[in-house]
């Protein structure tokens, strides 16, 4: 739940960056200034948006299972990992014997 | 893909050396030497807990050359900067991951390039596709 937050107040700062960025450009646009670079609290905030994301998204979708085939085999038993479907045979001697 | 693919022949060769048990969809044998295949234990990996890892660290670097790709349109990165950004974003990744799982990466992947190499450019689409669109929204329009 913990990691679902951080990237959802990640997601909205990163709006918000954006859209802070865009009425910046209007800004400067409207009163005629040469646009030189964005001002540092908007960056700062994006980044730290960014960062925030990351953890969270990585947090949620970083789930990764033991390779070793031993901890997958750990809790089942011998009669789940020794069948061998392939192997099954029908036309033995029950038949004649248990009809 | 070629994790797999490497994965695939990695097992044709240990089947054909190795007198392998189990059945061939759960199993993938990888002897530590091939050479003196009887006295060595080999180890043996879990085909579908791997496929499933390569899985789930895709879903993590698509996300976030997703996301890198809004920062760079909204701070306004342009040509080689954003490519820069672009690897910036994506070692911040795997160190992250590589963060979470410090003490059992073993546990989890076969060699630390899984994590750290491949699939390195597999976002860059993703991330182009972000930065130009967020880039037009925020600086263009």
């Amino acid at each position: 739940m913990g990691q679902k937050l951080l990237l959802i107040i990640g997601l909205l700062a990163l709006a918000h960056a954006g859209y802070s960025a865009a009425q910046h450009r209007v800004f400067v646009r409207l009163t005629e200034q040469q646009f030189e670079r964005l001002p540092t609290d908007i960056i700062v905030q994006t980044l730290i948006a960014f960062l925030a994301c990351c953890i969270g998204s990585v947090q949620l979708f970083g789930k990764f299972k033991p390779i070793l085939i031993t901890a997958e085999w750990q809790n089942k038993t011998w009669d789940t990992i020794g069948n061998r479907p392939s192997f099954m045979t029908f036309n033995h001697r029950g038949r004649k014997l248990f009809h | 893909m070629s994790t797999n693919s490497e994965m695939q022949i990695r097992r044709s060769a240990a089947a054909s050396s190795v007198a392998q048990s189990g059945s061939s969809s759960t199993g993938a044998a990888i002897p530590s030497a091939p050479h003196n295949k009887r006295k060595v234990e080999s180890i043996l990996y879990s085909d579908i807990a791997v496929r499933y890892n390569e899985n789930s660290l895709e879903q993590c670097r698509t996300s976030v050359s997703a996301l890198s790709g809004c920062v760079a349109g909204i701070i306004g990165l342009t040509s080689y900067k954003g490519f820069l950004f672009y690897g910036f974003s994506m070692f911040l990744l795997s160190l992250l991951i590589f963060i979470f799982i410090r003490h059992e990466h073993r546990k989890f992947f076969t060699g630390l390039n899984h994590v750290f190499v491949n699939g390195f450019f597999n976002g860059l689409l993703t991330y182009v596709l972000f930065w130009t669109f967020l880039y037009g929204m925020v600086h263009v329009y």
